[in-house]
């Protein structure tokens, strides 16, 4: 046989986007989500020039309003718990290729779980109460997932549409509640009565906010991540969300992982409204989650879908909060520029992530 | 060489690498005017990359292309086009929701698409290239031999002088196929270079006019098809010889009793299929029972139906064992291994034993046993030779044929009575068709009950003990393996009966 032979070789022509692209894997990623956040505090930094704020003395009070004392820390850390519990609540979901998009419902719905036996039962319960008011919210969290679950199994309703339009029922049956059933009898706020003291998420550090409800949400971090990679449960569950059609040909009881994932998912943001009113609130109260649940379906997307990765972009979240709440008592900026903060990182990686999506290396793998 | 036969383009030592893995190594090949180049080798041995080079997917690490003399360098696939490079890939790039006249408009250059303003613009070119299309069609709607037309057309309205088809068969029956080669010839005879890189030996031996293998990653060499026979180009891709042409005979003693059978089946057909109708088949322990005939004859609801993917409308499925909802108890090897036989993203361990997970061997309290799920699938990736550098890797990163073998492993591996096999060899190079053929023999053998369906003629001939041919969802014949012709086979597979056989051998 005989080879054609052409003239002689040249040089190598790789562009440097191909070279940064070969690099391929977690590191690439990595570097790309810390790159966004770095270009998002420093856009952030430019607004607060336009607002007439020296960039460095902005930073230095958002900073220390974060993580600059005891306090800070530690409601940068309070911050960040419902956001984590939310998080990993839709991660369970997603992971199985269920789209629940609606952690703030069942926060919300979790959040009523958990005020009930907190101030229903007879305070004589004591501690117990507290393990109850817990596993009670999680079941409301479970219950109000299970509707768009059933929905869709019994009628092929959409999930997406189903958890986002309960987010507003749940938001709603909270408003409708503390005004009614739950108001104190001759109380003119729109809030229920103080949760008895045994059912108090304690507090870890005197004179911080940190209660255990941070303890739980990290806890909740580990079991989430010891599921999905340790458990033939937590294999199948995958196995689903990345191939259903697969899933179906194996076997796998599709039905069933698609029902109980959207039951955990449900539960953990149930728990996510407990640690808001046990920990924090000490009442319901209407209004009290400020989009908690829909920062947290950004948290699980920015961390990948990684329950481990999550908690360290929930923290980030936290800091926000408790930093632009310093920026807002100290220099008076709007608070709105907290929603800017969490927000750019979110439309930047949108953008990458399209970019990459047509290069055929997306940041993210598509569940569904 | 014949001096009137200029290349229209070069690939000039081209040399790719993956990490430490050379996947081309200075591999030159060039391109006439009005041949139908045929580019073959095994999984994995570097077509694709060279391919994919050529079009800009994918930048060389050393070496070039040369188009018309002139060296280029494609960045994107958007350079290629407009060096007049088109592609037509294995899994279409098309919008489903639009139509013909859309598609093709979306693919346009600027410079080009105001040759498409009407449908019958569009409907003149498609003429001029031999393509009878209706330009108003929702693409979606379309047969895949015609989504196939519309990716070529593409291609050709960016006036593309070299196009290169990636598998063009796979997806298509006997008589798609050589009306595909009819348009190709088309395109050649007009001075067009067609590349295609194609598995099926057959097509290259009968409608090529050049070949070039490709063996991990260097050419072996470039010749004239009419040089070159099928024993010498099997020799040539897989570096040693192979028989692929003989019988694998079962041991008729091990026909045992009855393990599968289906009485009166049926399911309503669709737009592409026509269902099943009232089906009646049996497979014994120890026989290979081969299902031949063109796809969308009822196979996808036949395996449906066993996989437990559906359920009859009437008639019913038995197996020994049935399960807690009465479905048949069966092992699969499903037709499309990326979707149906495996979760790519999972590791090869998992995949290899994802159906007994639950089992006390691989976990306690459903906490996975990572030490003994990677033991056991080390042991079956040794014992069905899956091969891949560490069982944690994802099964995405395995060739094909390794994908193929740990479907088949988990297949086999559950000591299975019933195994249901659909297009088992679909997309592998000779040599993994004939390992995964001889494993399933020999599985047989052993006093497996095995159901293998198949548009592949030759395979269901070599394979099966018996033979029936599915034709608009009935069963149009039964012969026995030993006996079959393909001229009895393709009869009944374009709906002939034994009676118009038969007069019309009288006549």
């Amino acid at each position: 046989m005989k080879t054609d032979v052409a003239t002689d070789a040249f040089p190598p022509p790789i562009s440097w986007r191909a070279r940064l692209l070969d690099l391929g894997g977690g590191g690439l990623r990595l570097g790309i989500v810390l790159a966004t956040f770095a270009v998002s505090l420093i856009l952030v930094l430019g607004i607060l020039a336009a607002l007439g704020v020296a960039p460095g003395r902005g930073l230095s009070v958002f900073v220390m309003g974060a993580v600059g004392s005891q306090r800070a820390f530690a409601d940068t850390l309070v911050f960040m718990a419902p956001r984590l519990l939310v998080a990993l609540g839709a991660i369970v979901a997603l992971r199985c290729g269920q789209f629940n998009l609606g952690g703030e419902g069942q926060l919300q719905v979790g959040a009523i779980g958990a005020i009930l036996p907190a101030t229903m039962l007879p305070p004589s319960l004591g501690w117990l109460l507290l393990p109850l008011s817990c596993l009670c919210a999680a079941a409301f969290g479970a219950l109000w997932a299970l509707i768009p679950a059933v929905l869709k199994l019994w009628r092929g309703a959409d999930e997406i549409i189903v958890t986002l339009m309960l987010n507003f029922i749940g938001i709603y049956l909270v408003k409708y509640l503390v005004q009614g059933l739950l108001q104190p009898r001759g109380s003119e706020f729109n809030m229920s009565a103080k949760v008895a003291d045994g059912a108090i998420l304690p507090v870890l550090v005197p004179g911080t906010r940190l209660h255990a409800g941070v303890i739980l949400a990290l806890l909740a971090a580990a079991v989430v991540w010891f599921l999905l990679y340790h458990t033939a449960y937590g294999i199948r569950l995958r196995a689903t969300g990345l191939s259903p059609r697969a899933a179906q040909v194996q076997r796998l009881p599709v039905a069933r992982l698609l029902v109980s994932s959207m039951a955990i998912s449900g539960a953990i943001g149930g728990l996510a409204g407990a640690t808001e009113v046990l920990g924090v609130q000490y009442r319901l109260i209407d209004g009290f989650s400020t989009n908690i649940g829909f920062d947290g379906l950004a948290i699980a997307y920015l961390g990948s879908l990684e329950p481990l990765a999550t908690v360290l972009v929930a923290l980030y979240f936290g800091a926000i909060s408790s930093g632009t709440l310093a920026l807002q008592s100290v220099l008076s900026i709007p608070g709105a520029l907290s929603d800017i903060m969490t927000g750019l990182p979110i439309v930047i990686l949108a953008c990458v992530h399209g970019v990459l999506l047509l290069k055929g290396r997306p940041l993210w793998k598509s569940t569904r | 060489m014949d001096m009137r036969d200029t290349p229209i383009v070069a690939i000039d030592h081209v040399t790719k690498r993956f990490k430490a893995h050379v996947a081309l190594d200075r591999v030159s090949l060039s391109l006439r005017k009005g041949e139908l180049h045929a580019i073959v080798g095994e999984n994995g041995a570097g077509k694709s990359t060279l391919m994919n080079i050529l079009f800009g997917l994918q930048q060389p690490d050393e070496g070039g292309i040369l188009i018309d003399g002139r060296q280029v360098i494609h960045r994107s696939p958007s350079d290629a086009i407009a060096n007049g490079i088109g592609m037509v890939h294995q899994h279409f790039k098309l919008v489903p929701s639009f139509t013909v006249k859309e598609n093709l408009c979306l693919a346009a250059r600027p410079a080009v698409r105001a040759k498409l303003r009407t449908d019958r613009d569009v409907a003149a070119i498609a003429e001029r290239y031999g393509m009878t299309l209706d330009p108003s069609a929702l693409t979606g709607r379309l047969p895949l031999a015609i989504q196939q037309r519309v990716e070529i057309l593409k291609a050709l309205v960016n006036e593309a002088v070299v196009l290169i088809l990636d598998e063009p068969t796979t997806i298509l029956n006997p008589r798609e196929a050589e009306s595909l080669y009819g348009v190709l010839g088309h395109l050649t005879r007009e001075g067009h270079a067609v590349v295609a890189v194609t598995h099926h030996l057959d097509e290259v031996l009968r409608y090529s006019d050049r070949v070039s293998v490709i063996r991990h990653g260097t050419l072996v060499g470039t010749a004239l098809t009419k040089e070159m026979n099928r024993d010498a180009l099997v020799q040539q891709i897989v570096g040693r010889s192979v028989a692929v042409d003989s019988r694998l005979p079962g041991r008729v003693d091990a026909v045992g009793e009855e393990e599968l059978r289906l009485e009166g089946v049926s399911v309503p057909g669709t737009a592409f299929s026509s269902g099943l109708h009232a089906v009646d088949l049996t497979v014994r322990a120890g026989e290979v029972v081969g299902i031949a005939g063109v796809e969308g004859n009822g196979q996808r609801e036949l395996f449906d139906i066993l996989a437990g993917l559906r359920a009859p409308v009437t008639g019913r499925v038995w197996t020994r064992a049935m399960d807690a909802r009465q479905r048949p108890i069966v092992n699969l090897v499903p037709e499309d291994r990326h979707t149906e036989g495996l979760i790519l993203d999972l590791p090869v361990s998992i995949n290899l034993l994802l159906d007994q997970l639950d089992g006390a061997a691989y976990s306690r309290f459903g906490v996975l046993r990572h030490g003994a799920i990677a033991m056991r699938a080390r042991d079956l990736a040794k014992t069905y030779d899956v091969r891949t550098a560490d069982i944690a890797l994802p099964a995405r990163s395995l060739s094909g044929g390794n994908q193929q073998k740990i479907v088949i492993a988990r297949a086999l591996s559950g000591a299975p009575r019933v195994l249901i096999v659909y297009q088992p060899t679909r997309g592998l190079d000779v040599a993994a068709s004939e390992e995964v053929l001889a494993r399933l023999r020999g599985a047989a053998d052993d006093g497996l009950a095995v159901l293998l369906i198949s548009s592949n003629l030759q395979e269901i001939m070599r394979m099966s003990d018996r033979i029936k041919v599915l034709y608009e969802g009935e069963f149009a014949g039964e012969i026995a393996g030993v006996d079959a012709t393909a001229d009895r086979l393709g009869q009944w597979m374009v709906g002939g009966r034994d009676a118009d056989i038969a007069s019309r051998m009288a006549s």
